[in-house]
């Protein structure tokens, strides 16, 4: 899936996940990512992640254009917006902006949120789980192209299966943007996979050894 | 080629991934694909992995079947090898029974070995997926089809993209099984893929990878870089 001038061709609106390892292929990705849209006045950034993340995907762009960013962050067309713990919350702080944006008449968003797995200032796994499932719902009334940046040096393989894979419709990877075929629609995702999550059976079948097993209940941030 | 409990076949010859979370799945899934075999005397079974999985394995065949397999294994119906930390030998070690299984007329043979990680005594992980993308050319004209299983609950996420995802032309998730959008044929994958392993360059920052402590730059020095 390629534009004529080589560049990944995404569909609007459209949830991606971009799988990439390490910092440096982030930082490639997501400043060619949010480069396209600076160059057009019609369309809008957003940088969305843990606190502070945002920040830095700001300082990557500055980095990579040369210039201060500030007069477009002040102006609007940039926004940096925070994860939240509360998953309710941080859906907010994610539909928000894009209604603001939609408001001003911006064409189209460019949408980069880090994902962060088992972090202090994110949504447990389950519930960010549900946020990126129910992220396609939100975002088909918006034109929005959403990237989900995962980096596989840091995630667990069950963030890549469970999130990566079955939440986003479209994979980015290597430069290459396809189509994926384990994405699952919403509702599927919520009936076969949130509610038969692995780690949460492994903890109720924890919860109800006998006791005297020597076990407890897990940590539900431990998966 | 079916499987047991659900309608879905795999072709041969077939090489894909299962991914499954935790020992519970794994011994359902081991079931599904490798129990028909045990019904009909014309399949075998090769059964892998690092030193004491094909035990293991087996023993889970066992427990899902509810009998002894000892009488398959002594007549090498079903037989049992292991990886080895030189991937050369690995490959042999996978090759040379399943085309002796082949030889003896078993139609089809079923292999099923786990992948695995950073782990003593067992391939680099670079090296891990050069084996990987490798089985598919070496078991060609073979009606031999192989189930690599990839545990979520262990496994480092690259191992899952750049092993189960990139190397396995289908995957097996919650028993489905489908095409690998991401799969990549051997020699593409040696180009676009196995030179390039970020964890083997010099300038790529370690701090956070999620697996074990080695240090990849030694691991890079000794890796084959094929």
């Amino acid at each position: 899936m390629r534009t004529s001038s080589g560049a990944p061709a995404y569909p609007i609106p459209s949830h991606v996940a971009l799988l990439h390892y390490g910092e440096s292929e982030l930082r490639d990705a997501v400043s060619e990512f949010l480069l396209a849209g600076l160059d057009r006045p019609s369309e809008a950034l957003v940088c969305f992640g843990e606190p502070g993340v945002g920040e830095r995907l700001l300082r990557y762009l500055e980095s990579r254009v040369g210039r201060d960013l500030s007069p477009d962050y002040r102006a609007g067309r940039i926004v940096v917006g925070a994860a939240d713990p509360d998953v309710d919350r941080q859906l907010q702080n994610v539909i928000a902006p894009l209604e603001a944006l939609r408001a001003s008449g911006f064409a189209l968003v460019r949408f980069v949120g880090i994902v962060a797995w088992n972090a202090p200032d994110f949504p447990p796994p389950e519930d960010f789980l549900w946020f990126e499932s129910k992220l396609n719902e939100v975002i088909s009334g918006f034109p929005v192209i959403g990237l989900c940046p995962y980096d596989l040096a840091r995630m667990p393989a069950r963030a890549i299966v469970y999130g990566a894979l079955e939440t986003h419709p479209f994979v980015l990877s290597g430069g290459a943007l396809r189509q994926n075929p384990q994405f699952m629609a919403p509702d599927r995702y919520l009936r076969e996979r949130l509610l038969t999550l692995p780690w949460l059976q492994d903890e109720v079948r924890t919860a109800i050894q006998p006791l005297g097993g020597g076990v407890g209940i897990h940590d539900r941030h431990d998966p | 080629m079916r499987f047991a409990r659900s309608e879905q076949q795999v072709a041969t010859p077939g090489h894909f991934a299962l991914v499954h979370h935790g020992e519970v799945e794994l011994r359902e899934r081991l079931f599904d694909f490798l129990s028909p075999a045990l019904d009909d005397p014309k399949q075998a079974i090769y059964l892998c992995g690092p030193p004491g999985w094909a035990s293991r394995l087996l023993g889970y065949l066992e427990m899902s079947v509810g009998r002894s397999l000892r009488a398959e294994v002594t007549e090498r119906r079903i037989i049992l090898g292991k990886g080895d930390r030189d991937v050369d030998q690995q490959l042999q070690n996978l090759f040379d029974p399943v085309r002796e299984l082949c030889d003896r007329g078993f139609s089809p043979v079923r292999v099923a070995g786990p992948a695995a990680w950073d782990e003593p005594g067992y391939a680099a992980p670079e090296d891990f997926l050069w084996y990987e993308s490798r089985i598919l050319r070496g078991i060609e004209g073979l009606p031999v089809a192989i189930m690599c299983t990839y545990d979520a609950a262990r496994l480092p996420a690259s191992a899952l993209l750049y092993g189960a995802f990139e190397t396995h032309s289908h995957t097996l998730t919650k028993g489905v099984l489908s095409e690998s959008p991401s799969f990549l044929a051997a020699d593409a994958y040696l180009k676009t893929r196995l030179i390039h392993l970020r964890w083997l360059e010099p300038d790529e920052k370690r701090g956070e990878v999620n697996s074990a402590s080695e240090d990849r730059r030694e691991r890079g020095r000794r890796s084959r870089k094929r």
